[in-house]
């Protein structure tokens, strides 16, 4: 058991998603940057899908109940697994704006909240999976699981290595002509102020030479780059709706989709093209 | 030429057509279905007019799921499951019905009238977890959506915009008008399926005073 004794603004537990429920219209939530989920998990010996928890927005601390090994990824200077020992309070540092927002804490054994269609993750709009289905608060206390015996490897950093985000063009391709596409990729965006887990919206110029209204629903996916009426990109993110009906430019290339979400409001996005 | 595109490098499109048509919602369905048996793919999803499949891509790529889809696209391939008929109870006394009958040129009993008698089809669910879209509504009952938003819409709230109608099943922002309420949950995250109503499935609406 862990409690959080000083909570942060924002955090949630998070896992790598909920999968196989998007017929009936629930998003797959999950870690925002889920290779540093992923590299958390394997620095503390947990599976790579265990529950960690995504903290935002301010520093913190936790009280260890019992002795556990933990690590802090993201948005840190140079993760490594500490050892807490049973009772101590551990001072979580605030996200570094240069390494990005979130920061991903893992405790051996992975934070122990029920299964939620098949998931540990949080969804804030439908207020379940994580803890309560909603935001952590001072006081609240984190079941932890069972410890595993064998180790895990640390896994291969599949970051695509340039500043740029990939973009794969599609689905629909005929509401956007090769000049809306290059207009796209040879602009400097910037992360808006609304951002959140569901979209960040994307500062520029608009895109321009259409009339973007929207289109029959029809089904996304997070790192779908729409444009709403006004020519302005939304990247949905993994809390977004699983239908849309703004037409999508482009999806993020899913291996670049963590180091996107780490980027911060203001903070510049390029994209580049990528083929399947 | 079957038209496919990606969607991203984890899943793909198929665009059956571009209207709300309940043959063309029946066709994705029917493709829904049989996607999901091809090893690899491990959701599918059907839009209005289209049919996203999800896979696995150390499983299968796009060239190779795209080079059997064809033959699964074809018009007349017949959609093979059956589909759920739900009847839910309607307090009609929304918010919104006295001005959804001034600006239908109705009154507020003729719109509950008309609402009640619809035979709708679930055409897809989204927008939030169990979201049925719900059509087609009756011509005389269509209005646009709200100019204004409401920040939040109770759950249960039984709402219509464009041609469509549906329950709201969760607390959420929503633009649609709201002529009504129901008690029955449309979404719970602890059953499997999660949602009340799947694709396909038929609702009817019956008012009720308690």
């Amino acid at each position: 058991m862990i409690e959080i004794s000083t909570a942060p603004p924002f955090a949630t537990v998070q896992d790598l998603g909920r999968f196989g429920h998007r017929a009936s219209g629930v998003p797959v939530s999950g870690a925002m940057d889920p290779d540093s989920l992923r590299l958390a998990n394997s620095l503390v010996g947990n599976a790579p899908d265990a529950a960690v928890i995504e903290w935002a927005l301010g520093g913190g601390s936790l009280i260890f109940r019992r002795p556990l090994q933990y690590v802090v990824t993201g948005a840190v200077r140079a993760p490594r697994p500490m050892m807490a020992k049973a009772g101590d309070t551990v001072a979580l540092a605030p996200p570094i704006h240069f390494f990005g927002r979130f920061i991903y804490v893992a405790v051996e054994g992975g934070i122990d909240v029920p299964l939620v269609l098949g998931s540990r993750s949080t969804y804030l709009p439908g207020a379940f999976g994580g803890y309560k289905g909603r935001i952590l608060r001072v006081g609240d206390e984190l079941p932890v699981g069972q410890s595993r015996a064998a180790s895990s490897e640390t896994p291969a950093s599949a970051a695509f290595d340039s500043d740029a985000i990939r973009v794969i063009f599609g689905p629909n391709r005929a509401t956007f002509t090769a000049q809306h596409r290059q207009q796209f990729l040879s602009t400097e965006f910037k992360v808006a102020q609304a951002s959140d887990r569901m979209g960040y919206r994307l500062d520029g110029p608009p895109l321009a030479g259409g009339e973007w209204g929207t289109q029959l629903s029809e089904p996304v996916c997070p790192g779908a780059i729409q444009i709403t009426a006004s020519g302005q990109p939304i990247v949905l993110m993994p809390d977004a709706p699983t239908v849309g009906g703004y037409p999508v430019i482009g999806v993020v290339h899913s291996a670049d989709l963590g180091r996107f979400a780490q980027r911060l409001p203001g903070e510049p996005v390029r994209f580049v093209e990528t083929s399947l | 030429m079957l038209d496919i595109e990606p969607l991203g490098d984890r899943a793909l499109t198929i665009r059956l057509g571009d209207s709300m048509d309940r043959a063309l919602a029946a066709l994705a369905r029917g493709v829904a279905a049989r996607l999901r048996a091809i090893p690899g793919v491990e959701e599918a999803v059907p839009g209005y007019a289209t049919v996203t499949a999800f896979y696995n891509p150390a499983a299968t790529s796009y060239a190779s799921l795209a080079s059997v889809l064809a033959p699964m696209v074809s018009p007349t391939a017949p959609e093979a499951s059956t589909h759920a008929e739900h009847v839910i109870p309607v307090r009609y006394d929304g918010p919104d019905l006295d001005e959804v009958a001034r600006r239908t040129g109705l009154t507020p009993s003729q719109v509950v009238e008309r609402h009640a008698a619809g035979a709708y089809t679930v055409y897809l669910i989204g927008f939030v977890p169990g979201f049925a879209y719900l059509g087609d509504l009756d011509p005389a009952l269509e209005l646009p959506r709200r100019d204004q938003p409401r920040t939040r819409v109770p759950a249960g709230s039984v709402a219509i915009a464009g041609r469509q109608t549906a329950v709201y099943p969760l607390d959420t922002p929503g633009g649609w008008h709201l002529i009504g309420h129901t008690d029955t949950s449309m979404f719970d995250p602890t059953a499997d399926p999660p949602a009340k109503l799947a694709a396909g499935d038929r609702v009817r609406f019956v008012p009720t005073t308690a």
